[in-house]
């Protein structure tokens, strides 16, 4: 769970240096930083329910083979 | 726009499409086909041809413009929006598969103490490094890795012939042929080589757009070469039926030839061979996904996007499944239904335009 805290935190700040470098709008800030915290929420998640949150099982469900 | 040459796009394509299927998903053919796994994947890349090519169709509608951004002015916004993320997840789901099939190499092959999230962080790092150098980097990187493919593959073979085979068994692949059998084989190997559709979200990148089909054609032969340079050997030293049980078949081929004291096994040499390639296919599935996406959310810059979206497929990819047995198991019983469903996507996009006629209003491509 810190592993995954630590390197978002590493994303987080190498993308906010890129961004502003690059001096984007608050629009991209806004989409990158979202797009970041699906990330983040979803490693979490699935770190926390490891058996529930696997799309496997949606595909094994549909297929239901 | 940086631009992938003719030459540059035949390597890419074939690394692409060679990589993981000669070293990860043989065994499950191995299971399915039997005696008639040549036939079936022969007959896979004729079907998976076709996907390609009904892709590269739709992509010529507008040879300037990304899919993502196109794709809407076909079969309309509220329709494009949930293909394009079913396409995406199609891609990010692609990736972990392979990145957990390299971590499990790993692991059991030179890593065995190593945690497996380690592996995959590292290995997620070196892909998003790649995905933000561009589409010209991973073509680049695809002309190295095919040249030394080709040399290894014309030093190997004579050795690799020197191990005994039973060459008798080569009448059994005409002789053992079962329709049912073949038929799944094929059903198998189809989304090896359809998983090239991946050319329709990179089409923008190539240059000499008409000749699109011919390139794709060579990519397909040559990666189609090099599978059976190391399937046919495998099967006829183990047989389908050994040679299904084992997870790494060509592995255990290649580590059972002795040519020198000094050298105690060869498996390194495909170790070597093997990583690189399989990183380039991770890294041009989640180059789409993040291109597609970063187009679908109107981003001109799709770098700040990928690194978030290499960690969702390391995350995925540790939490794919709980060991290799299952993972074997969902690639020999779910995913080529999975993938050619997914893969016949641009298909729907291709029958609306045939449909609505060949006039159909597309923007006009930007400069950029």
């Amino acid at each position: 769970m810190a592993a995954i805290l630590l390197l978002f935190l590493m994303i987080v700040l190498f993308e906010g240096v890129y961004l502003k470098v690059k001096k984007r709008k608050l629009r991209t800030y806004i989409i990158v930083y979202g797009v970041m915290l699906l990330a983040l929420v979803y490693n979490l998640a699935a770190a926390l329910l490891p058996e529930a949150l696997n799309p496997n099982l949606i595909i094994e469900a549909v297929l239901g083979k | 726009m940086k631009h992938v040459s003719a030459s540059q796009f035949i390597m890419l394509l074939t690394i692409y499409l060679y990589s993981e299927n000669a070293a990860f998903l043989i065994s499950p053919i191995f299971k399915t086909a039997s005696y008639n796994t040549v036939l079936s994947v022969l007959l896979g890349g004729v079907m998976g041809l076709i996907i390609i090519l009904i892709g590269t169709a739709v992509a010529r509608k507008n040879e300037r413009e990304y899919f993502a951004v196109f794709g809407k002015y076909i079969v309309g916004k509220w329709v494009h929006i949930p293909l394009m993320l079913l396409l995406a997840g199609y891609l990010l789901h692609r990736a972990s598969m392979s990145m957990r099939n390299i971590e499990d190499f790993l692991l059991v092959n030179h890593l065995p103490t190593t945690p497996q999230a380690v592996i995959a962080i590292i290995l997620g790092t070196a892909v998003a490094l790649t995905v933000r150098a561009g589409i010209q980097a991973i073509a680049r990187i695809a002309e190295a890795i095919f040249f030394v493919n080709l040399f290894l593959l014309i030093v190997l073979t004579p050795l690799l012939l020197g191990i005994e085979l039973h060459i008798p068994m080569l009448r059994a692949f005409v002789t053992n042929f079962e329709l049912n059998r073949t038929a799944a084989g094929m059903l198998q190997a189809t989304p090896w080589f359809g998983d090239a559709f991946v050319v329709l979200f990179i089409f923008p990148h190539l240059k000499h757009r008409m000749k699109i089909s011919r390139m794709v054609v060579w990519g397909l032969v040559f990666s189609m070469i090099l599978i059976m340079s190391y399937l046919v050997p495998s099967l006829l030293a183990f047989g389908p039926e050994l040679g299904g049980k084992m997870t790494y078949p060509v592995m255990e081929y290649v580590r059972s030839m002795r040519i020198a004291d000094f050298i105690e096994t060869l498996d390194p040499f495909l170790t070597i061979l093997y990583i690189p390639a399989v990183i380039l296919k991770i890294s041009l599935l989640i180059y789409a996904a993040v291109i597609s996406l970063a187009r679908l959310l109107a981003l001109h810059d799709y770098k700040p996007l990928a690194f978030s979206v290499s960690a969702i497929v390391v995350g995925y990819s540790v939490h794919f499944v709980n060991n290799t047995a299952e993972l074997l198991h969902f690639m020999t019983v779910y995913w080529p239904t999975y993938a050619i469903c997914m893969q016949l996507i641009p298909a729907v996009y291709w029958v609306v335009l045939k449909i609505r006629g060949e006039n159909i209003a597309l923007p006009e491509p930007k400069d950029r």
